[in-house]
């Protein structure tokens, strides 16, 4: 199965920041690596992948309203349906069960209740429900507060962190999380759902035993309100997280504070629910590490499960070393902390504002040493050509997309956006060759790693790794290349002489482009480091070398 | 008649697509009723290239599909949605 590296998203973040993301062909200020064996096979039903599409992309309602329905329609005809949109019911059904053995699991919080002499009665009124989603054991699962709950002054403590509060309320009230506010959930008229962050919720989405579809239909039946810039929401729905049904979702808690307090105003009242979770704690590494100040924090409930991963000792030492492999080229601190984030996903992930990179403890469980070291560098890689523009820079956006082959409008794109929209299903572009053979499983010789096809931010990342190991470069052009691609089987390539003068001409091009924004960088108030300067003359000079050796044979 | 299928043809054929793509990517699009057809048409009058592209998230989901891939088809609606958002904040 293919794995990549591919972005981590998180748009409207950056979209308030003004930033354009990293990794683009997404958001987020991060990367991600994919490492996810899901030897599940896809239900192909065709009714339920159209529901699942509707179901994701059910949020384009504005110019990609008719974009989205065709790419529905393509799923239905590909599937062989016949748009039956009625809900799936082996799905429904399995969600059942999977609940039923959820509560037979021992309970993961506990709810302690506070005699006081007043309650108040006017916000009292006005709540109907909290739903809260909180991570476990690497899972989601739900708490549910109703007005009872709320009345006998509850304190949540879980076993567990939060990811996203749900507040659904009679009137619009003032909600916020330690100081925070609580964000808006969003409703279109004629809707059966909600929307949070873009993502669409069904009823179904939230159902319980003790709280069936059928109540959260009537929940999300509460009157539309709108905004001075047009924005429709559903009166008294609130939220603040990331909600876990999206498919982005990779374990991210709503705050690293061990006590929060969810605050509650209507005039002059006030109500408190004071909620208990687990932070980022501070992980005992057994080994040397080989960078003054880099930290291991752990973000989950069970950190001696984490703790009894075979050779986890050398696993974090191999991710610590490949930190210090990137800084060690690099003039800048690039990372400060390894995050270990219990969720049940199996990836990899840079934080573009943060010096900080993330892993699952799936991936670290899976990977080899040698691997969790070239994640490791290509995390923090992302941050280094980030840090150093490369990846902003139109001259090197231009030839990614000369390389690529592209004219007009996707060129267009990749120079405003880094990418191209759905470029990754694109088998049509040139030099694949050249991009498979900086791909760091070709070029490290491992199963997977890279699509440096996909976007500038993967492309340069991936391309700069292949510098920091040059002297690699002359037997990876005698290696066979391994073409993968979303689509389509892998396909071997053996390099012909031509082929090879060929890929050290881009390596040329791309230094000297690279080298050329590594001069321009301003040095004002800061004393000018040319240590990338140097490494990339450096290994320019190897790369004409063996190009030279190659057009003399 | 089937109006919009005619049409669908006619812009495939102007399309870089090869004729084998030209082909499956129309047999597929004749399986819709022709009133469904409308956004393609839509779609693909703006421009010529949205039928490459269109193309491609079809061949990508038969891929997925035939094979039963769960990631591939997580992977395929990730892109959408990225996609979507991109093309929606421009």
């Amino acid at each position: 199965m293919l794995e990549e590296f591919t972005p981590q998203l998180n748009i409207e973040d950056n979209q308030k920041k003004g930033i354009k993301e990293i990794n683009a062909q997404g958001q987020d200020t991060a990367s991600e690596v994919d490492v996810q064996k899901n030897n599940e096979l896809l239900d192909i039903t065709p009714e339920k992948l159209v529901q699942n599409e509707k179901t994701f992309l059910g949020k384009f309602k504005e110019k990609t309203k008719d974009l989205a329905k065709v790419l529905i329609l393509i799923t239905a005809l590909t599937a062989g349906a016949e748009f039956v949109h009625a809900q799936d019911l082996s799905e429904r059904e399995s969600e059942k069960i999977e609940q039923v053995e959820k509560k037979k699991e021992a309970s993961f919080y506990k709810l302690e209740f506070i005699e006081k002499e007043e309650t108040p009665q006017e916000i009292m009124d006005n709540i109907k429900i909290v739903y809260i989603q909180a991570i476990n054991n690497g899972k989601t699962r739900p708490i549910i507060l109703s007005q009872k709950d709320l009345e006998k002054n509850p304190s949540l403590d879980i076993d567990g962190y939060i990811a996203n509060i749900m507040i659904f309320c009679k009137e619009e009230i003032n909600i916020d999380i330690n100081e925070s506010d609580f964000r808006r959930i969003n409703k279109f008229e004629n809707d059966n759902y909600i929307g949070q962050r873009g993502k669409s919720i069904y009823p179904y989405h939230l159902e319980t035993d003790d709280y069936p579809e059928e109540y959260w239909q009537e929940i999300m039946k509460n009157d539309i309100v709108q905004d001075e810039q047009g924005g429709s929401f559903l009166k008294g729905g609130y939220y603040y997280g990331q909600n876990p049904i999206n498919i982005n979702y990779l374990g991210e808690p709503i705050s690293n504070i061990e006590n929060n307090e969810v605050v509650f105003k209507i005039n002059d009242e006030t109500y408190k629910l004071p909620i208990k979770q687990k932070v980022f704690q501070k992980f005992n590494k057994d080994f040397k590490l080989t960078k003054d100040g880099l930290e291991f924090n752990y973000l989950g409930n069970d950190l001696n499960r984490f703790s009894a991963i075979e050779e986890i000792n050398e696993k974090l030492s191999a991710i610590a070393e490949g930190v210090n492999n990137v800084e060690n080229i690099s003039s800048d601190n690039l990372v400060n902390q390894i995050q270990i984030v219990d969720y049940n996903k199996s990836n990899a992930f840079a934080d573009q504002q943060k010096k900080t990179i993330s892993f699952h403890p799936d991936c670290i469980n899976k990977k080899s040493l040698e691997e969790l070291r070239v994640t490791s560098e290509h995390e923090t890689l992302h941050k280094f050509v980030f840090e150093n523009g490369f990846t902003e820079n139109m001259d090197i956006r231009n030839m990614f997309a000369d390389l690529k082959g592209y004219i007009n409008n996707q060129k267009t794109c990749i120079l405003r956006d880094g990418f191209a929209p759905f470029d990754n299903y694109n088998y049509d572009y040139k030099n694949k060759t050249f991009f498979a053979f900086i791909d760091e499983h070709n070029f490290f010789n491992q199963e997977n790693g890279g699509h440096s096809f996909g976007n500038i931010y993967e492309f340069m990342t991936s391309f700069y790794h292949t510098l920091m190991y040059i002297d690699r470069l002359e037997d990876e052009l005698d290696d066979t290349v391994l073409i993968k691609h979303i689509m389509g089987k892998p396909q071997k390539v053996i390099l012909s002489e031509d082929d090879k003068v060929l890929i050290l001409d881009h390596y040329i091009s791309l230094i000297e482009m690279t080298l050329e924004n590594t001069e321009n960088i301003p040095v004002i108030g800061k004393f000018y480091n040319n240590k990338t300067e140097e490494f990339l003359k450096n290994k320019l000079v190897i790369v004409k070398k063996i190009k030279n050796k190659l057009t003399v044979k | 008649m089937e109006f919009n299928l005619i049409k669908i043809k006619g812009l495939i054929a102007q399309s870089n697509l090869s004729k084998k793509d030209k082909n499956d990517f129309l047999t597929i699009l004749a399986k819709a009723k022709d009133e469904e057809l409308k956004n393609i048409v839509d779609l693909f009058e703006k421009d010529l290239w949205n039928i490459e592209i269109i193309n491609n998230v079809y061949k990508a989901k038969k891929e997925a599909i035939c094979n039963k891939d769960t990631k591939m088809w997580e992977n395929i609606l990730t892109e959408e949605a990225k996609s979507l958002d991109t093309i929606e904040n421009i």
